[in-house]
């Protein structure tokens, strides 16, 4: 089981930055990741895009970190512009979505089989997870090779295959043998988080989104989830759709930037518009 | 009663200009336009609600109860809702399928 402990980033303002490598991404990835996390109002005494840059200079050097990942509230503009200052490039823009209360009388009427994934579904769920997604932090990062950004999708799945929580399901669309689709849900006091799901890519249903979210919701409600909530990338607008269709309203806009090491060895060359963003 | 198969296209082909977008030139609609992929003019919850719809008129037509959007039609190698042609044919088979039984 990894864990990880932030530490302060600058030493002169302990609270205002924090750090972390990330062990679950660097044994899916191969090197060292790390995640950034701000609180509070930056250092007025000095320029805080400067500071920020020359300790992540400093902390990847140590760490041999070669991407850096931070959020920040979609509305703070002015946070957003000085990670931008300092180097971060903006990855992911994702909103929350939030039904609640959960009523299925407020759904679609059941159509589609959803049930508990069963080990006759795994090689379909994997064959799905690895080639179905395109959006997301790492995805929306042109500088991250694409097979790895699939890999992290691929290793959650097969770890929420394999885990003894109870509270932790993977549901499938469709008959054996006939797997359309798989959604992540974990339910906790009373609210249902789906946290990843996915269509098969090759399917030619049409509706098989809107299948997947509409009886997630319904199974969700049978396992007593009286609320219901995901993280959906807004530019994922097929899903936006399905939500809005279905009820879900929209809260908490975040935006997720990336910093990246100069001359990383396992990153791809970045495009020439972002070395025209780079500042110095 | 049934329904032939140019006479569900027909129907078919009323139920879906009226879920086109509003505002927008209207296409040309005919047995081969396509209801979902690329350069469609619906989303996926936009295509379940036609299959509603085009359910409701037919079981109200025919006086019959045939399901379009389900799992069946989901399992199937092709699937039946390509475009308006293949949908209008499904609906024939269906229909065929509960006159034998009845």
């Amino acid at each position: 089981m990894f864990s990880v402990e932030y530490q302060p980033l600058l030493d002169s303002h302990p609270d205002w930055a924090k750090i972390a490598c990330l062990p679950w991404d660097e044994a899916i990835f191969g090197f060292p990741v790390a995640d950034l996390r701000l609180a509070g109002d930056p250092p007025l005494e000095t320029n805080p895009s400067v500071a920020l840059r020359e300790a992540l200079d400093a902390f990847c050097a140590q760490t041999k970190s070669e991407l850096v990942s931070v959020r920040a509230d979609g509305a703070d503009t002015a946070a957003q512009a000085m990670l931008i200052a300092a180097g971060f490039l903006p990855v992911d823009f994702s909103l929350l979505a939030l039904i609640q209360p959960l009523k299925p009388e407020s759904l679609p009427p059941h159509r589609f089989t959803m049930r508990p994934a069963g080990p006759e579904d795994h090689k379909a769920i994997l064959h799905i997870a690895e080639s179905a997604f395109a959006f997301g932090r790492y995805h929306g990062d042109p500088r991250f090779p694409r097979y790895m950004a699939n890999r992290r999708y691929l290793q959650w799945v097969r770890n929420a295959l394999d885990t003894a929580d109870q509270d932790d399901h993977v549901l499938v669309l469709g008959r054996p043998n006939a797997v359309l689709g798989f959604m992540n849900v974990v339910i906790r006091d009373g609210n249902a988080d789906l946290r990843l799901g996915a269509v098969d890519p090759e399917n030619e249903i049409g509706f098989a989104g809107f299948a997947l979210y509409a009886e997630t919701l319904r199974a969700a409600h049978s396992l007593s989830a009286r609320s219901a909530s995901a993280r959906i990338a807004a530019a994922n607008t097929r899903v936006m759709n399905v939500c809005a269709s279905l009820g879900y309203r929209f809260f908490s806009p975040e935006t997720t930037l990336h910093w990246h090491v100069p001359n990383s060895s396992h990153l791809l060359p970045a495009p020439i518009s972002l070395h025209q963003r780079t500042f110095t | 009663m049934t329904l032939t198969l140019q006479e569900c296209t027909d129907l078919i082909c009323e139920i879906y200009k009226e879920f086109l977008p509003p505002g927008q030139p209207a296409p040309e609609v005919n047995a081969e336009t396509r209801l979902f992929g690329a350069r469609t003019q619906l989303d996926s919850s936009a295509l379940v609600s036609l299959l509603v719809e085009v359910e409701q008129q037919i079981n109200d037509a025919v006086g019959t109860e045939i399901l379009l959007a389900d799992d069946r039609a989901m399992s199937q190698k092709r699937s039946p809702f390509r475009n308006i042609g293949t949908l209008a044919e499904y609906v024939v088979m269906l229909l065929r399928e509960k006159s034998d039984v009845a």
